[in-house]
């Protein structure tokens, strides 16, 4: 009611209403496993793609003298590969290990396992380049970035690599163009596609494929989706692709609108419920018709977001892969 | 002599005590990775049991009754003598009371051969519910709702008063139509209604009567009351 007024606030609200309907619900591709619609007036609402936490560190009082950290490294291993993430976390940020690049490797894939993204990526970053653990370090780090939004310093850590100009470069500056909405930045990355690589093939093919539904297939128009609601009610929800929204729409229009006909003839202009009926067939055709407008708004979000989430999840695969 | 040589044992002891790396862990999430350690670097299942049970006894004074339980299932029950397997039972059954799932600690209570004495609470049935709602206020009545049956009858008092008026005016298609569009709102809704509140209540009072009876079981045996193993 503030951000928007309290015209377009009640005929949100009553598209609202009725697209949570029964009828409305069908056929529904929005996500919803809470039964509930999670969005604003256009889209979404912005919900993080992993669960990060943060570690305290600040009571923790390393134990034993200084040693290296190899003597550990199998059971650190251990922890990683079963599942014991957090106790890596603990045991080594506590031990007074050797400070070394192995060191800072294996708490930044403890951490960014446990998922605490932030501290996992400022541990990547001290990898030093002469170190064996930096490759892995890098992508590591762009893969924590990507999950924590922060597409742009993950893009400017991969153009600072030092390391060998590989497919598996090209192929995450490719997807992060592609989560930062930049169309020739993506255009030119995916040239060094080879779709042959058994960890980066399918992830290529689908960087391919929402690249095309973004930057080359036309969108829905919401003039077009609003135009079509005012002619017939529900026909703009079915052409923007909701189907069940659609039917409720128009059930609900059509009764109305056939209230208010039968009363305008039966009841005469001026009877109170004429009135009534026409008034509530009005304001559900109105707010159909911005409902409408907005679906289009609204469904774009939902794709961009379930195409973002695909991205992040398959910038992290192949790094998993190559770097067990 | 001697004094000096007194001194100088102090010295020494003070100097242990107060090294780095004779100091004791504060931090309980450390401590339980240095039992998983132990446990990694331990000669035989019997000591691997042992760190695993400390770690689970950290876990269980830190609160993570779920980590508690998992380190418990990860012990290698094969060389737990038969004594000693029922302590574990009891204390897995303890922690998953603790993490609140009742159904699991029941089960490992039963796998250790513990009594729990539990009567399955009385359930309304949700049919009952719903076949009562055709007199809308006597299914809320029974599902313990009385401000919904006000709520849902003066609704469906309005919805029928609706359907009188429009049919004796002759507008049939509102009086029909939209009086279905209302009933199925208002007694539909009613029904639908009354069969959630029943559900949502079986479904608390069968989780209170478990935890009830766990609490009891649990406190009797701290107080010594009923078999317990040491």
């Amino acid at each position: 009611m503030k951000e928007k007024g309290p015209v377009t606030a009640v005929l949100a609200t009553l598209d609202r209403r009725v697209r949570d309907t029964r009828v409305g619900w069908a056929s529904c591709h929005y996500f919803r496993e809470d039964g509930r619609i999670h969005e604003d007036f256009f889209g979404p609402l912005d919900v993080p793609y992993h669960k990060t936490q943060v570690f305290d560190f600040s009571s923790i009082q390393p134990v034993e003298g200084y040693r290296p950290m190899s003597e550990d490294e199998e059971f650190i291993k251990y922890l990683l590969g079963n599942n014991l993430s957090a106790d890596a976390v603990w045991y080594l940020h506590g031990t007074a290990f050797a400070p070394s690049d192995t060191l800072d490797y294996y708490k930044g894939v403890s951490l960014y396992t446990a998922g605490g993204l932030e501290q996992a990526s400022a541990s990547f970053e001290k990898v030093d380049a002469q170190s064996v653990y930096y490759t892995p370090s890098v992508y590591f780090d762009v893969v924590c970035k990507s999950y924590l939004k922060q597409y742009d310093e993950a893009a400017k850590r991969l153009m600072e690599y030092k390391g060998p100009d590989d497919e598996l470069k090209y192929y995450e500056l490719a997807a992060l163009s592609l989560l930062r909405d930049d169309k020739g930045g993506y255009e030119k990355y995916s040239e060094a596609f080879s779709y042959s690589q058994y960890a980066l093939g399918d992830g290529e093919k689908v960087f391919d494929r929402i690249y095309k539904e973004r930057f080359v297939d036309k969108g829905k128009s919401a003039w077009l989706a609003a135009g079509l609601s005012a002619i017939v009610p529900g026909l703009g929800k079915m052409y923007v692709g909701c189907y069940g929204e659609g039917a409720a729409s128009f059930l609900l229009g059509a009764s109305f609108t056939g209230f208010a006909v039968e009363s305008w003839v039966k009841n005469g202009g001026k009877d109170w419920r004429t009135i009534l009926f026409t008034a509530a067939a009005s304001l559900l055709h109105l707010s159909n018709i911005y409902g409408s407008y907005i679906s289009v708004g609204i469904y774009d979000n939902y794709l961009k977001d379930a195409q973002n989430q695909t991205i992040v999840f398959n910038i992290h695969v192949p790094v998993r892969a190559f770097f067990k | 002599m001697l004094k000096i040589k007194r001194l100088f044992l102090i010295f020494t002891f003070l100097c242990v005590h107060f090294s780095s790396s004779a100091q004791t862990v504060v931090n309980p999430m450390l401590e339980a990775s240095l039992c998983e350690r132990d446990a990694f670097y331990a000669g035989n299942p019997v000591e691997y049991n042992e760190a695993l049970l400390r770690k689970a006894e950290i876990q269980m004074q830190q609160g993570l009754y779920a980590d508690a339980l998992h380190s418990m299932e990860r012990l290698r029950m094969y060389s737990v003598p038969a004594a000693k397997r029922k302590e574990i039972g009891f204390k897995k059954a303890y922690a998953a009371y603790l993490k609140g799932d009742y159904d699991l600690s029941f089960s490992y209570l039963q796998e250790s051969d513990f009594e729990v004495p539990y009567t399955e609470p009385k359930k309304k049935s949700e049919a009952l519910a719903m076949a009562l709602t055709f007199l809308v206020p006597a299914g809320f009545l029974y599902a313990e709702d009385p401000a919904g049956a006000v709520e849902y009858t003066a609704l469906n008092a309005l919805s029928v008063a609706g359907i009188i008026y429009q049919l004796s005016s002759k507008c049939y298609v509102s009086g029909l139509l939209g009086g279905a569009m209302a009933l199925n709102l208002t007694f539909m809704g009613a029904q639908e209604k009354v069969a959630l509140l029943i559900q949502k209540r079986n479904t608390i009072i069968l989780k209170e009567s478990k935890r009830s009876a766990l609490c009891s079981f649990f406190q009797a045996s701290s107080e010594g009351r009923t078999e317990r193993p040491e």
